[in-house]
């Protein structure tokens, strides 16, 4: 019986001290002052870059396929992701940038656009930007 | 002479059978930048019942004028044959007070215009007959010269009201040119050129960046290169050493500069891989060398390894200079830091700002493969340092190699759970190494991070969400006198 009594108050002890940790560790500290009062979540990877994926639409009215480079540059205009695409394919890029790569420019040979990011997923097509500054308005 | 004759030669390889270049404005849905490489002056598209529309989407000028270059439709560069141009193209409504014309002229290649385009060939004009706003359809003939030149033109269409702005507008539709479509709307809409594929790896020489190679076509730099790719821009992935025990957390205990160079053949898989490493600090004696993982890349597909230094005779290699015992490819690019660093003071080397500066060698190390690999398989590499050779430290949730000591894994602080994929990181989920995308500012030594930069914490505690710029040289940023000058 004493035995039970025992185990029974070394179980209370092993749960009390688990309670304590997991209070501990939950608690977020608003300005943490050291590295040891950072609170993050199970899966964050501890790098300044994410994954963003853009999806290439594949050009349909031309009556053949050029190849060049799809190139991905930032605001610092560095580029972040080349690859050789062709006009032919609908393909989907993966690549890695900085997390704060919100608005990018993509080009291909000569055509160049501003693609948004939304939820890290971008979309690009090999029609150019038609600023229409030159069409008349409709009066008539 | 122009090289537009160079077109020729790739006609038959471009010619799919269609013997005509078209367009009834439909597939584009009023999007002119769709009509590839049709040039519009003036011209919107429309199908609105208000305006007429020959047939769905056509175009549509504006108020016509005695100036003729003001309003106009040029096609593509095309290779002519013979044959009548064709269109459809009425007035908005009918003006007996004025004369109407189109004229029908085209346009010469221009190697040293940015658009390609030279002079002017005069063609043909077409007067517009009463009732002008009735379908008129409209065929000229292609001259002669033009077809037997072989050479590339554009049509060229200009539409003028003799009389002035009398607001009256031109619907233009269904125009059909004969000929093979030869713009490249990736250069400007110039004409297509036969470039030679000196390497016959099915990728022309003009985009080939290796020609003479069948095994490479084209780089890509990680973590990104300047925007004339001559000067590749540098990560840094900045370590703490006391696996499996927490550290000080000034990340500074091994700071490794690297960017890496990848290598693609025709078919967009990855034939080699450069690594560019440089050591920044080094605030500590338990690091010893550092090495790449690939996780995903069979450890025979590793064809050669050149540049890594190995002076300890402790890394057992293949021929192939993949690290032996491995099942998935590694490379121990450095089995001794101490051969790289030439240290100007004591034991903590570019860590103590007041202490002299060393230097560190660059080390280039090049690695091969026997046959081309996704790059999904090869993005997954994990850069680690290691201790004892069995004593690896990796970014969060990276695999160990098939070296490591396992049973350290969940000893002193270290809470990885290899059956579910997780290491290096503490019950906290605290990591031993953390990667930047840029050359780091690391802490001075024993200055916790947190303290360096005052806007990490945010960003982490927002899992990557907020303060995404906090390792930059930005107001608010960093307390200087905490990072190493």
């Amino acid at each position: 019986m004493q035995k039970f009594i025992v185990l029974g108050f070394l179980a209370l002890s092993l749960f009390s001290c688990k309670k304590d940790d997991g209070d501990s560790s939950s608690a977020i500290v608003s300005n943490p002052t050291s590295f040891q009062e950072i609170t993050v979540g199970p899966n964050f990877n501890w790098s300044t870059q994410t994954e963003y994926s853009l999806q290439v639409v594949a050009m349909k009215n031309m009556p053949y396929t050029r190849s060049n480079y799809l190139k991905v540059f930032d605001q610092d205009s560095n580029v972040v992701f080349q690859a050789l695409i062709s006009t032919r394919d609908n393909k989907v890029l993966n690549f890695r940038a900085e997390r704060d790569l919100s608005n990018v420019t993509v080009s291909f040979g000569s055509i160049s656009k501003k693609v948004a990011f939304t939820n890290n997923r971008g979309e690009f097509d090999f029609i150019p930007f038609d600023d229409q500054s030159d069409i008349e308005p409709d009066n008539n | 002479m122009k090289k537009i004759l160079l077109a020729f030669a790739l006609f038959g390889a471009v010619n799919l059978g269609a013997q005509t270049v078209s367009t009834d404005f439909e597939s584009s849905n009023g999007n002119r930048g769709a009509e590839t490489c049709w040039g519009f002056g003036g011209f919107s598209l429309s199908n609105s019942s208000s305006h007429n529309p020959i047939n769905g989407y056509s175009a549509r000028s504006g108020s016509l004028n005695a100036n003729p270059s003001a309003f106009w439709l040029k096609s593509p560069f095309i290779i002519f044959e013979s044959g009548n141009i064709s269109f459809n193209t009425r007035l908005s409504s009918a003006d007996g007070a004025s004369i109407y014309r189109v004229y029908i002229d085209f346009i010469e290649y221009d190697e040293n215009d940015n658009w390609g385009e030279g002079s002017i060939v005069s063609g043909s004009i077409f007067t517009y007959t009463s009732p002008q706003n009735s379908v008129q359809a409209v065929s000229v003939a292609v001259p002669s010269s033009i077809v037997s030149s072989g050479n590339p033109y554009k049509v060229y269409l200009r539409f003028e009201s003799e009389g002035g702005n009398r607001n009256r507008r031109a619907l233009v539709d269904d125009i059909v040119i004969p000929g093979t479509f030869a713009s490249d709307p990736s250069n400007n809409c110039k004409p297509i050129t036969a470039v030679a594929d000196s390497d016959f790896d099915g990728v022309a020489d003009d985009v080939d960046l290796y020609p003479n190679d069948a095994n490479a076509v084209y780089d890509y730099y990680f973590p990104a290169v300047d925007p004339s790719a001559t000067a590749p821009l540098y990560g840094t992935i900045a370590y703490e050493d006391l696996w499996p025990s927490k550290g000080d957390y000034d990340f500074n205990d091994l700071v490794l500069d690297h960017y890496t160079r990848f290598t693609f053949n025709a078919s967009s898989k990855v034939t080699r891989v450069q690594f560019k490493f440089s050591v920044r600090a080094l605030g500590g004696d338990l690091i010893q060398g550092f090495g790449v993982h690939f996780p995903d890349i069979p450890a025979a597909l590793v064809n050669a390894v050149s540049g890594n230094s190995l002076t300890t005779g402790t890394i057992s290699t293949a021929a192939s200079g993949a690290e032996n015992g491995q099942t998935n490819a590694v490379i121990i690019a450095c089995d001794d830091v101490e051969q790289i660093i030439n240290r100007a003071s004591g034991a903590f080397f570019n860590t103590y700002s007041a202490n002299p500066k060393g230097t560190s060698d660059t080390l280039t190390v090049d690695v091969s493969f026997t046959s081309g690999v996704a790059i999904e398989d090869i993005m997954n590499f994990s850069i680690f340092a290691f201790k004892q050779r069995n004593q690896e430290i990796h970014m969060v949730n990276k695999k160990p190699t098939d070296l490591v000591d396992l049973s350290l894994f969940g000893t002193e602080d270290d809470a990885s759970n290899p059956a579910s994929g997780q290491y290096y990181k503490t019950a906290d989920s605290h990591p031993w190494a953390i990667f930047v995308g840029e050359s780091f500012d690391y802490p001075e030594e024993k200055v916790d991070i947190v303290q360096a930069y005052l806007n990490f914490a945010n960003w982490a505690q927002s899992n990557g969400a907020s303060s995404t710029s906090w390792y930059k040289d930005e107001s608010g940023n960093r307390q200087q006198a905490n990072i190493f000058q």
